[in-house]
C-alpha cells in the first residue's frame, strides 16, 4: 500500500524536535546534547564544520533540523497502523497524531500519537524549531582573522551576525512562548587567560575614536590583551581562541506555567598568533 | 516493506556497479548490496581500497549477538559493508534490550550496558550520553515495547563511503515500531516508520566500532510499500 505522503499542519501545535545536527567547531569534538529512543543524536551541543557521518568529523554537521508536528486530521486509513507499525490509540483516549517534518522541506517516514502534550512539551518543540535558526558565530576582528597580535595591544572581537532575542510561539488551546536570550563569550586561548564576556553583538574598534587601550577598558567591551608571544619555544604557533554564542532559553505558558530549556552554544575557532614589537631607540644623547 | 526495500537497493546496486573508480577521489563510496541476514565473518582484503561493490556480495543484518567484528585489513568497501551491517545487528539487538528496561543503565556491569559499550569505540561520550538518556527514561518510569510490526528497530545498511582506512561513514534506514509505557503501565505513545541515519565508524585496534549516530532526513523506503 502506498501512501500519500502525509500533509502536516504546520502552525497548529509543534511538538519535540528529534533532529538537530548542528555542526561542529573545526578541531573541536561535537557533542551529542539531546538523543531519540533509539540512540540517535538529534542534537548537537557543538558547532563547527564536520558533520555526523562525515569522514573526520566528531559528530555535529550541516543537518536539517527534524520535528514532530501535529497532523491536522486523524489518519482514517487503517493500513497505516500495518505499514508504519503503530498501536491503534486506545478507545476513547484523545491522542495527537504527528508526522516528523523537517527543515529541508522533507517529511519523514515517522509518524506517531502521543497524549496531548502539556506546555513544557511543546516549548520543547519550539526550542526544537528555534535551534534550527540559530547560526554559528560570523566573527569580526581587530586584528583581523589571520593577523598577528601584538604584545601589549587590545584585540577587539564582534559577531557580525548577531541575531539578537529570538521568540516564538505556538498555540494549542493554551500558548507557550519560547524566548532565546544570546550571550557573546570571548575566549583568548592564552595561558591563564580567563573568558571575556563580552556585552551585545562584541566590539568593533574604532579608528577615530579613543586610543584603542581606552576602548578596551570600556564596560562589556569584548577585548582582550595578549601578554604572552607565540612561535616562541613552549608555546604555540598561535594561542587558540574562540569565540562562544550561548543563548539561555526560557519558556512561558498563558497557563502561568514557566520554565528554563536546555541552552544552545555555537562556537566559532578564532587562533591567534601573537608577536612582540621591540622598540629601538636611536639618535639619542649618548652620555 | 522488504520486498521495496530490496528492489531500491537492487537498483542503488546497479547504478553503484555502473560506476567506475576514481582514483583522484580518496574516497571510496558503495552501496550496501543487501538486506538478507547472512553471518559477518572475518574478511581478509587487499590493503587498497576498492573503488566498486561486487553486487553480489550480500551484506548482513545480522541477528545474532555477538558475532566477531574484528577484520584485521578490511578495507573493501563490501567488506566493510560486512562489518557494518552486523554492528548494526548487534546495535539493534542492545537497544532492544536497553529499552524494554532502561532501569539496566544504572548498572554499567550489566549485560545490556556491556553489550551496548562493546559497539563503541572505547571510552565513547556519544555512547555514554545515550545511556544517560535512557537512564533518564527509567527515572521517569517510562519504557518501552514493540509496537505491531513486532520488533522495535530494524536497521539496514544502505550505503558506506570509506574515507580512510580507519574511517568510514554510512547510512541507515532504521525501521522501528514501538510503544511507550509510563510508570504505571499505560500506553502513552505509539510510533512507527523508517528513520534516516548519519552514522560513523572507527577502526580501533583492527576492530571496527560505531563513533556516533545522528538522525537525519534523507532516502529511506517509503513504509509500507511492499504490500
Amino acid at each position: 500500500v502506498n501512501h500519500a505522503r502525509l500533509v502536516v499542519a504546520v502552525g497548529v501545535a509543534v511538538a519535540v524536535a528529534v533532529g538537530a545536527a548542528r555542526p561542529a567547531s573545526a578541531g573541536t569534538p561535537a557533542e551529542c546534547v539531546d538523543y531519540s529512543p533509539l540512540g540517535f543524536c538529534i542534537e548537537w551541543g557543538t558547532p563547527g564544520t564536520e558533520g555526523p557521518g562525515t569522514p573526520g568529523g566528531s559528530g555535529g554537521g550541516d543537518e536539517p533540523t527534524c520535528y514532530w508536528v501535529n497532523l491536522d486530521y486523524v489518519p482514517s486509513d487503517s493500513t497505516i497502523f500495518v505499514d508504519y507499525g503503530i498501536e491503534p490509540p486506545p478507545e476513547g483516549v484523545d491522542v495527537v497524531w504527528q508526522a516528523l517534518e523537517c527543515s529541508d522541506g522533507t517529511i519523514g517516514d515517522d509518524m506517531r500519537w502521543i497524549i496531548p502534550p502539556g506546555p513544557r512539551d511543546i516549548a520543547e518543540g519550539v526550542r526544537g524549531r528555534i535551534v534550527g535558526t540559530l547560526p554559528g558565530p560570523t566573527v569580526a576582528s581587530s586584528p583581523a582573522d589571520g593577523v598577528p597580535a601584538i604584545v601589549g595591544m587590545p584585540v577587539f572581537v564582534q559577531v557580525t551576525n548577531w541575531t539578537g532575542v529570538v521568540t516564538m510561539q505556538e498555540c494549542a488551546g493554551f500558548c507557550v512562548t519560547v524566548t532565546a536570550v544570546p550571550s557573546l563569550t570571548f575566549n583568548p586561548g592564552e595561558v591563564d587567560a580567563p573568558p571575556v564576556a563580552c556585552a551585545g553583538p562584541g566590539t568593533a574598534y574604532l579608528p577615530d575614536g579613543p586610543p584603542a587601550e581606552e576602548q578596551a577598558l570600556a564596560d562589556g567591551a569584548c577585548s582582550y590583551t595578549y601578554r604572552l608571544r607565540t612561535r616562541v619555544p613552549g608555546r604555540p604557533p598561535a594561542w587558540s581562541g574562540s569565540v562562544s554564542v550561548t543563548w539561555a532559553i526560557t519558556w512561558s505558558a498563558t497557563t502561568g506555567a514557566t520554565g528554563a530549556l536546555t541552552p544552545v552554544t555555537r562556537s566559532a575557532d578564532l587562533p591567534r598568533a601573537v608577536e612582540e614589537v621591540q622598540t629601538v631607540v636611536s639618535g639619542g644623547h649618548r652620555p | 516493506m522488504r520486498r521495496g526495500l530490496l528492489a531500491v537497493i537492487a537498483v542503488v546496486l546497479l547504478v553503484g556497479a555502473c560506476s567506475g573508480d576514481d582514483a583522484s577521489d580518496p574516497t571510496t563510496s558503495s552501496s550496501a548490496s543487501s538486506t538478507s541476514p547472512v553471518e559477518p565473518t572475518t574478511t581478509s582484503t587487499s590493503t587498497t581500497p576498492a573503488t566498486s561493490v561486487d553486487p553480489t556480495t550480500t551484506a548482513s543484518s545480522a541477528p545474532s549477538t555477538s558475532q566477531p567484528t574484528t577484520t584485521p585489513a578490511t578495507r573493501t568497501p563490501a567488506a566493510i559493508e560486512t562489518v557494518l551491517q552486523g554492528l548494526l545487528g548487534r546495535y539493534d539487538e542492545a537497544v532492544t534490550t536497553i529499552l524494554t528496561d532502561p532501569r539496566v543503565t544504572s548498572d554499567s556491569a550489566s549485560p545490556a550496558v556491556t553489550a551496548y559499550l562493546a559497539l563503541f569505540a572505547p571510552d565513547s561520550t556519544f555512547a555514554q550520553g545515550a545511556l544517560t538518556s535512557w537512564a533518564q527514561d527509567a527515572a521517569e518510569g517510562r519504557s518501552y515495547r514493540p509496537g505491531p510490526s513486532g520488533s522495535m528497530i530494524n536497521s539496514t545498511l544502505m550505503d558506506v563511503t570509506v574515507a580512510s582506512d580507519t574511517e568510514a561513514a554510512f547510512t541507515v534506514c532504521a525501521a522501528n515500531s514501538m510503544q511507550v509505557i509510563d510508570a504505571a503501565g499505560n500506553v502513552i505513545e505509539s510510533s512507527g516508520g523508517v528513520t534516516f541515519v548519519n552514522a560513523t565508524a572507527v577502526q580501533v585496534d583492527g576492530e571496527w566500532l560505531l563513533r556516533d549516530l545522528s538522525q537525519s532526513s534523507g532516502d529511506c523506503p517509503e513504509p509500507g510499500t511492499d504490500t
